[in-house]
């Protein structure tokens, strides 16, 4: 290419470049003994015997009698240089050219890109999580307009079920007023007025009950022995009338306990039989309805056996729902009965089954563990309870530590507490605890970041997050980084224990 | 020149915090301000090791999502890898993954460790834990941030243990 430029045209352009590259050469012997220096120094703003230091450390490793071209190296005082290694015999020169303007040009251009780039993935991410909110506020939508459709025809239900039973307490007081001394007359009157008000109590006890669910008050049941044949007459007084008037048998037989006596709350117990009762006088199309009441080693068995129409399979899991309405088995009701059962006796550690072959009858049967002879108010389900184990417990507060400590003792855990996240990642994975019980937000390396470490580090245990506040966005940010399940302060006794024995595995 | 010294090069895609994490191991500091890396920076320092102590000379290469040639003629004579992802940019990890794979072209099976940054920003991960429990099976994984120091010393130190004496 030179050859082929007339002489003087190439010694001009030489000088040219040769003035604008500005170079400095540093001559190195063998061991990177600096031998000389020539060029211009102020361009990379070095004197030689600095920038032969910087170049030895630069040259660490690599072979020095290989052609090399290096651009761009940033130099100490923030300089930058292209650096050319020119080997020769024993000798290498190493060329530093200065690359100010060329980063002048080069950088804004990156950093532009870069930028852009970075904020254009900042976007998508915002975006994605627009899109995820704004489902699950449509799906919260969705869900208060159910509710406020339940309500309204939960509404709608009760004024006909106040108004019947109601109307005919009137009717019958004017036969009373009007039968004066007759006795059958009396007789047919207050029976009637019996049935009537004892559908109202069911109905205000039923509503009572779902007010108190629904406003998310605990439940603590009052435990105390319970006097099965005063449950046994209860039934007997409440529905012989009603039961004879619709032309129906109804048996009740309590059976003699064996073993202790069985404890539970009488009045939710007693809210059980009637709604299990009531259930099948007004549903069942029966003939007969069974009700034992029994006992065995302290624990309770109820069973309200029908010979009616019976219950369709599909219908026999939601039948137990709220606002199920008798999941197609007769006359609409509050839709409340049944489940106010089932949600009685799992607060008290048991549960409510239905077993029916359509056509042949049901029987709706409920059972209550034994429970410990000096019950507490059993905040946490017995039958959940116990379940052992070690547990890792880190809070960086020491009063909601104690209280998460206590909690997790009562679930029958052994527990080693700590207050910060190094020191339970460090615990968790030295000692694998069946559970770790970690405060999301705590000063230094957060709860999450803990709980990432432990699972980036193959911790198999149970991971509970314990979050400051509620929301979708803290919750999700815990499930991400790798918690099972997230409790929010302030802790509900019973929504922890759910978390820690048996909350729903969300981790991906 | 010290015979312990080793060249140490961080590779990554841009924007995951190499810079940031040299100036939290060199100089124990931290600029919240991006500015992108043109070229190559090397800085050093010693770190002590079971073996004594070893000189790091670590080369902080531009940010690439691939090694080009200019990155090949970087990383010559590196004796390890630091290789750099982005916890809260999921494509970054698989960046780092390639680079080294790249990098084994020039350099043979040189020892690396896999440096997950911004674990201050956790709530904002893409990177799975399941994810990175799977490559600690092959690879030193170490989550960081250069904004806290957490982790960086001790990546750093794994990987200065873990070079030829």
């Amino acid at each position: 290419m030179s050859a082929a430029l007339p002489p003087l045209v190439y010694a001009y352009l030489r000088d040219v470049l040769f003035q604008a590259a500005s170079p400095l050469v540093l001559t190195f012997g063998p061991d990177f003994v600096l031998l000389g220096a020539a060029g211009d120094a102020t361009r990379v703003a070095l004197e030689p015997a600095a920038a032969a230091q910087a170049l030895r450390t630069l040259f660490v490793g690599m072979d020095v009698a290989e052609p090399t071209v290096l651009p761009f190296v940033e130099l100490p005082g923030a300089r930058h240089a292209h650096v050319h290694l020119v080997p020769d015999g024993a000798m290498f020169h190493l060329v530093l050219l200065d690359a100010s303007e060329d980063l002048a040009r080069l950088r804004p251009t990156q950093q532009r890109a870069h930028d852009a780039e970075i904020l254009g993935h900042e976007k998508s991410r915002a975006l994605r999580r627009l899109k995820q909110a704004r489902a699950e506020l449509e799906s919260q939508r969705q869900v208060l307009v159910e509710t406020n459709t339940l309500k309204d025809a939960l509404i709608a239900t009760l004024s006909h079920e106040f108004r019947s039973p109601l109307t005919a307490v009137f009717g019958y007081v004017r036969l009373l007023e009007s039968a004066g001394e007759q006795a059958q007359g009396r007789q047919l009157a207050l029976r009637a007025i019996r049935r009537a008000a004892t559908h109202l109590l069911a109905l205000s006890d039923n509503l009572l009950e779902w007010a108190r669910d629904a406003a998310g008050a605990d439940a603590v049941a009052d435990y105390a022995p319970l006097d099965l044949n005063r449950l046994g007459a209860d039934v007997r007084e409440l529905f012989t009338g009603s039961a004879a008037d619709s032309g129906i048998v109804l048996d009740v037989a309590v059976e003699k306990p064996s073993g202790e006596a069985p404890l539970g709350d009488t009045l939710w117990v007693r809210q059980i039989l009637i709604n299990l009762v009531g259930n099948a006088l007004r549903h069942a199309a029966a003939s007969r309805i069974m009700v034992r009441i029994g006992a065995d080693g302290g624990k309770l068995h109820l069973a309200v056996t029908d010979d009616g129409k019976g219950v369709a399979l599909d219908a026999q899991e939601r039948i137990f729902d709220e606002f199920n309405n008798g999941a197609g088995r007769g006359p609409r009701g509050t839709g409340l009965g049944l489940a106010i059962v089932r949600r009685l006796a799992r607060q008290m550690g048991g549960d409510a089954l239905v077993e029916s072959t359509p056509g042949h009858g049901a029987c709706f049967s409920v059972s209550l563990p034994a429970l410990p002879a000096a019950p507490s108010t059993a905040v946490v389900p017995a039958a959940r309870a116990l379940r052992g184990g070690r547990a890792l417990l880190a809070d960086d507060d020491p009063a909601q530590r104690e209280l998460l400590r206590m909690l997790l003792q009562d679930l029958g855990y052994a527990v080693y507490a700590v207050g910060n996240a190094n020191d339970a990642v460090a615990y968790a994975l030295a000692h694998a605890p069946d559970l770790a019980v970690i405060d999301a937000r705590m000063p230094g390396l957060s709860g999450n970041t803990a709980a990432f470490r432990l699972r980036s580090q193959g911790f198999q245990g149970r991971v509970v997050a314990v979050a400051a506040q509620p929301g979708a966005a803290a919750r999700d940010a815990a499930l991400a980084a790798g918690a099972d399940a997230v409790c929010t302060r302030p802790v509900d006794s019973i929504a922890f224990a759910d978390a820690v024995l048996a909350g729903a595995s969300s981790r991906t | 020149m010290s015979e312990i010294a080793r060249k140490v090069c961080l590779l990554g895609d841009f924007g995951v915090g190499k810079t940031s994490l040299v100036a939290r191991f060199v100089r124990n500091t931290f600029s919240d301000k991006y500015l992108t890396t043109v070229g190559v920076k090397v800085d050093s320092r010693e770190v002590a090791t079971a073996a004594g102590a070893r000189k790091l000379v670590v080369w902080d290469i531009a940010g690439k999502s691939a090694l080009d040639s200019v990155s090949q003629s970087y990383i010559r004579g590196a004796s390890g890898l630091i290789l750099v992802a982005d916890g809260t940019r999921e494509p970054t990890l698989r960046a780092a993954l390639y680079l080294q794979m790249q990098a084994r072209t020039t350099l043979g099976d040189v020892p690396a460790v896999l440096l997950v940054n911004k674990l201050d920003r956790i709530d904002e991960w893409e990177i799975k834990p399941a994810t990175l429990a799977e490559l600690r099976k092959t690879l030193p994984v170490y989550e960081t941030s250069a904004r806290s120091g957490d982790g960086v010393e001790k990546a750093f130190a794994a990987l200065a243990g873990d070079l030829p004496a």
